[in-house]
């Protein structure tokens, strides 16, 4: 009989343990946000939310229509004229929504896996990285003009100077296609896998790389232009300010590069591991690291203010205007707009968030 | 802790692997099962020989007579129990302690293959804090989760021509073989202490299968790799020690 007990509690704890360090598909990642006419839209998992920025108060959510287990995670991205609004989510699905109000205008579910970038929109055009390997091509009414197949995921938002695009691979490639129709014009080979959108200034393309680089390559042929080392794999690409290039790894270094040469003219090591790309504005640059803490510094890597959040840090800081917003990863705050200061001016809480969505789905 | 001891060595072994076999995911969680498999063997043959002596036990006529006489007083029913397994040199908790032990290698190489497939950032980013220092990992990433027609970061169905869903054909192998495994393992005795056995044995047979199925449905595939490769392995192991009897445990 205790025998008997015993293999039941086995069975049990075998299926509780199993069910509770498991990963389903829901695999989850940091907030994705952007800004556009004076809104936050914050894509979060289960919704995608538009805030307004001047006091946070919710106008409205979008928690995926008739779709199970709706998650979306990469910022949500705009057409030219801002009447379209599209974000894709982990369920392989791309959405387009009336940034008004976030009615559902047309979704596209052909891709195999997860949207971890967000897409590019042109005039015409939005071009869609997924995790399946495949480069989506739509037009604005959603339907596929071509697929570029480059075989490995897909996690970095493409980048154009409107001759080519240029598409970061985790396969370690960066490739050149033709916007026209997904044709190869140059590939090229790193040394690491290429998780975020490269920075494209006068002709160069910057990528970050898990080999722990920072690489220049010329937009016109692939060529490698310099290799700058860093101290940890380099998430996001650099972001750029009059010939310099500021960067963070998950090793905790902070540096600035000379954007002609990879030359490193300044470092620092504080915060911790950085994920997000860097925000540049009025000669103050914005680190978000892992452990929580935001850092600000001059251009020239003097320390301005620092604020420790709880959580960790992840999504870039985003400005808009004189607002620095924050959105921390499993926090008891959601979104914190800030002054560039370092002063916060209105904080919403995960708990209040989570109620608001609740009764918007109640309401339905 | 768990991860230190257990889940990480796993996760680096798994990968090292991966990096042997040509960076092949699927069969680097064949190759990673079989071999943690071969490695718990003298704890399976161990509980398999205190299995068979328990139902031996269960069928001499000493048991059943006390079984009888002291039917109505538990105390003494477990004294004469208790003299009998001294008697006949029967450890009772012999196949229960191995179980127990792999108990946690089980937890543990099911948590390495779920980290290891890691298919979006929060988890790319831990796999990289928990793989060691010798191991060039930036070079193994992105890793190929491909294997015949699944994604084994994804839950897997195969979609054939002219049916209009997918069909889980994984799942069905992996809820058929933990049928056949239950069946092979569960007792046989009709005594009394074996009835119970017996009971619990085809309940286990019922539900086990069920939820490795619902888990095999639902999770990534690579995880129902590793079942139906550990199923496989335990009815191989059965059949190489002579005890997979087809008609025995069709008639069960």
């Amino acid at each position: 009989m205790k025998k008997r007990w015993l293999l039941w509690i086995l069975f049990f704890g075998l299926a509780l343990s199993l069910s509770a360090c498991g990963s389903r598909l829901g695999a989850n990642s940091w907030p994705g946000v952007t800004v556009a006419d004076n809104t936050a839209y914050v894509a979060a998992g289960p919704a995608v939310y538009a805030f307004r920025v001047e006091d946070g108060s919710l106008l409205w959510a979008f928690t995926g229509g008739d779709a199970r287990d709706f998650s979306a995670y990469a910022p949500p991205v705009f057409s030219a004229d801002h009447q379209v609004m599209v974000v894709g989510d982990y369920g392989g699905r791309l959405y387009a929504l009336d940034p008004k109000n976030g009615a559902l205008k047309w979704s596209f579910d052909g891709p195999q896996s997860h949207f971890v970038a967000a897409p590019l929109i042109t005039n015409k055009t939005i071009y869609a990285p997924n995790a399946d390997g495949n480069l989506y091509a739509l037009d604005l009414q959603g339907e596929v003009l071509w697929t570029f197949e480059a075989g490995d995921p897909l996690w970095g938002t493409p980048v154009t100077d409107g001759k080519r695009l240029y598409v970061p691979s985790l396969g370690h490639v960066l490739y050149a296609i033709d916007p026209k129709d997904g044709s190869v014009i140059w590939q090229t080979k790193l040394d690491g896998a290429l998780a975020s959108q490269p920075t494209l200034v006068d002709g160069v393309l910057y990528v970050g790389t898990f080999a722990n680089q920072v690489v220049a390559v010329q937009a016109e042929d692939g060529k490698v232009l310099w290799t700058a080392p860093a101290s940890g794999w380099v998430w996001s690409a650099p972001a750029y300010a009059d010939g310099t290039l500021f960067v963070g790894d998950l090793g905790g270094k902070i540096m600035a590069l000379d954007a002609e040469t990879g030359k490193e003219k300044w470092s620092v090591t504080q915060g911790g591991p950085v994920i997000g790309q860097p925000a540049v504005d009025n000669d103050a640059l914005y680190f978000t690291t892992e452990n929580g803490v935001l850092i600000a510094l001059t251009t020239e890597g003097k320390p301005l203010w620092q604020h420790n959040f709880d959580g960790k840090l992840y999504a870039s800081p985003v400005v808009a205007g004189d607002t620095l917003l924050i959105a921390p990863y499993k926090s008891t705050n959601f979104l914190v707009a800030m002054n560039t200061d370092g002063q916060i001016r209105w904080t919403l809480t995960t708990e209040a968030v989570e109620s608001a969505l609740k009764l918007l789905q109640e309401k339905k | 802790m768990w991860n230190t001891l257990v889940v990480d060595p796993m996760l680096n072994i798994l990968l090292w692997i991966y990096n042997l076999l040509g960076h092949n995911f699927g069969l680097a969680i064949i190759a990673f099962t079989l071999l943690v498999r071969l490695l718990m063997y003298p704890l399976t043959k161990q509980q398999l020989q205190g299995a068979e002596a328990m139902q031996k036990l269960q069928q001499d006529p000493r048991w059943k007579k006390i079984q009888e006489k002291y039917k109505n007083d538990r105390e003494k029913l477990a004294q004469e129990q208790m003299r009998l397994y001294k008697e006949l040199g029967v450890n009772p908790f012999a196949s229960c302690l191995p179980t127990l032990i792999q108990f946690p290698i089980i937890i543990g190489l099911y948590s390495a293959v779920i980290k290891a497939l890691a298919h979006a950032p929060i988890e790319l980013i831990d796999l990289s804090r928990r793989i060691y220092p010798f191991f060039d990992l930036a070079q193994l990433i992105p890793l190929n989760s491909r294997f015949l027609w699944m994604d084994l970061g994804r839950p897997e169905s195969l979609h054939i021509p002219g049916i209009p869903f997918g069909i889980p054909t994984l799942a069905i192998l992996v809820g058929l073989t933990a049928y056949v495994q239950s069946k092979i393992m569960s007792p046989t005795t009709a005594s009394s202490g074996g009835q119970q056995n017996q009971m619990m044995g085809q309940m286990m047979s019922i539900y086990m299968p069920l939820f490795l199925f619902y888990l095999t449905l639902t999770f990534p595939s690579g995880l129902g790799l590793y079942f139906l490769t550990s199923n496989l392995a335990t009815i191989a192991q059965y059949a190489f020690m002579g005890k997979l009897k087809p008609k025995e445990i069709l008639s069960r």
